[in-house]
């Protein structure tokens, strides 16, 4: 052995070096005793427990979910991620909205019916709706007993869930709506109707339960769209600007009392 | 030192009800609920673990009430919490699932969270198993993550419902050592059908029964209320309101003795049979 590598053991330690520069400090440590001993004095006790303990954490820490790794993609924090993950019934909201996104947009690519666009606007709207009920209560939430005495819970817990799920769902639909825009603004027509039936199901869910009044409020908003559709002779009217207005109304008031009776999310008894 | 403290709580399911005015004051140590299948005991642990509000009454930890949202949050952040049925995600290994619970009860930095985690299940034994599906973990296994949950965060107020159900002598043996350890410095209040539990582990004992406190004592004094009443013999017709063979093929009796009876030494399971059963009251 003529040579040691002492001038680039300091980078080596830091991983400064390049891949080619640490492979050959890597081989020459193989057979240079001094140069091992003297990275070994190098290296700092606690950067190694350090490693080590990142190690151990990502050996207890379980690969995170295919939906948890495309909300980390979007910037949603670990934590939120693990807790969207955790509730079944917003998987199943994300993958309805991605159905009705892209079923529709292989529909809707050759025709002009305006029945056919009135359909997915109707049911573009539901999605929304659909992930509100799917963001608490027992059936949304295996461990749901234990996590209602934790700190975050109730409507706390709700919105978080909700507000992480209606992201991805209203974006998904959003982009399947891009591509119709040929049938005018109609195509986003289903947004703020969609934001006041999530809404109104929140208010709704204090007073029974939450797929109870998503029943409900699909129900009566689908029975509305194909009443005003029928009677008017136009399908698209139902989506026109009082419709918008009247969604707009609708939001804040059921936000404002799905405020005021969330003590009722706080407890079991809805 | 943290009170726990009930006064006249009432709540009623439609024409039925589970709580009839129940009031107890429980401190540091362990504070066992007694009673048959429907006396209440688990709507007054919901009601101590804030998921379920009450009709009537007050209860508060720390003069912290449940029943104001504020002041709720705040007892949330010290409270622990098992319930009978806790649910679990069958896809989560034991480690995921406690990591889901730490973010719900507020622990946001991954890596203290993480730590975190790995105490409370090295606490209850179950660091061998983290990387285990929760679906491939036996019932006694599960009891016990459920447990590691409920101490994330050393909690100041400990709400068990029925800890013990589902394991077996040797995990029931460690359980109480684990509890015992803890409540020297907090309030455990837990609900059990084994006076084994209450014998071992309790400081205070409640019974409840068609949801009215009948009991409220030490478990040496429950134990006191069958003292002169137990007794041993070869006949089992003996005019006793309890009893039953015991190994050596004796019976056991309790009740109202004969004079010459060979009495016995009361447990606290004599005390809550005798306590309980309505027959005695004939006896007596």
């Amino acid at each position: 052995m003529t040579w040691h590598a002492n001038d680039l053991l300091p980078a080596y330690r830091d991983r400064s070096l390049d891949a080619i520069a640490t492979a050959s400090v890597d081989a020459h440590l193989v057979a240079c005793a001094q140069c091992r001993s003297a990275v070994a004095e190098l290296d700092d006790p606690s950067s190694t427990d350090a490693l080590w303990l990142e190690i151990v954490d990502d050996i207890d820490c379980t690969a995170p979910t295919p939906l948890e790794r495309l909300l980390g993609r979007l910037g949603v924090p670990d934590a939120l991620g693990r807790l969207v993950a955790a509730t079944p019934g917003l998987v199943l909201a994300t993958a309805l909205s991605a159905v009705i996104s892209v079923g529709f947009g292989l529909f809707l690519a050759d025709t002009d019916s305006s029945r056919m666009v009135a359909l997915f606007v109707a049911l573009a709207a539901v999605v929304p709706a659909v992930s509100v009920a799917a963001s608490f209560g027992a059936a949304a939430d295996p461990a749901f007993d234990v996590a209602a005495a934790a700190p975050l819970s109730g409507l706390r817990l709700v919105l978080v869930r909700t507000v992480a799920v209606e992201v991805v769902a209203v974006t998904i639909c959003l982009i399947g709506a891009l591509g119709h825009l040929d049938h005018g603004p109609v195509a986003v027509a289903w947004l703020l109707p969609g934001l006041a039936l999530a809404a109104t199901t929140l208010a709704l869910s204090t007073w029974t339960e939450p797929w109870t009044s998503v029943g409900l409020v699909i129900g009566a908003w689908l029975s509305g769209v194909a009443l005003a559709g029928r009677l008017g002779g136009d399908w698209l009217a139902p989506f026109g600007p009082s419709t918008q207005v009247a969604a707009v109304v609708v939001i804040f008031l059921a936000s404002t009392l799905a405020v005021v009776r969330s003590p009722r999310l706080d407890h079991r008894e809805i | 030192m943290p009170t726990l403290a009930c006064s006249e709580l009432t709540k009623r399911y439609r024409s039925t009800t589970a709580l009839d005015h129940v009031s107890l004051t429980a401190s540091t140590g362990v504070c066992g609920l007694l009673g048959p299948n429907g006396a209440g005991k688990t709507t007054l642990l919901r009601i101590l673990a804030t998921t379920l509000s009450a009709d009537g009454g007050s209860a508060s930890f720390d003069g912290l009430d449940p029943a104001d949202a504020g002041q709720r949050l705040a007892l949330r952040r010290r409270l622990g919490y098992v319930p009978q049925d806790p649910g679990y995600h069958p896809g989560f290994t034991a480690f995921a699932y406690v990591d889901y619970i730490a973010i719900l009860k507020e622990h946001v930095d991954r890596r203290r969270r993480h730590d975190e985690v790995r105490r409370v299940l090295d606490l209850v034994g179950l660091t061998d198993i983290a990387q285990r599906k929760m679906r491939r973990l036996s019932g006694g296994m599960r009891q016990r993550v459920a447990l590691a949950q409920s101490l994330l965060g050393d909690p100041d107020l400990l709400v068990l419902d029925e800890p013990t159900v589902g394991l077996d002598p040797e995990q029931r043996l460690r359980f109480r050592e684990l509890v015992s350890r803890l409540a020297a410095d907090l309030v455990v209040v837990l609900s059990t059908h084994l006076t084994e539990d209450v014998e071992a582990l309790c400081d205070q004992v409640v019974v409840l029964d068609e949801g009215q406190v009948r009991f409220d004592g030490t478990p040496q004094a429950l134990a006191g209320l069958a003292e002169g009443r137990v007794w041993r013999s070869d006949q089992p017709s003996e005019p006793s309101a309890v009893s039953w063979r015991m190994g050596d093929g004796s019976h056991r009796h309790i009740g109202t003795p004969r004079a010459e009876a060979d009495m016995l030494t009361p447990t606290v399971e004599d005390g809550y049979l005798l306590l309980l059963d309505k027959r005695s009251e004939n006896a007596a």
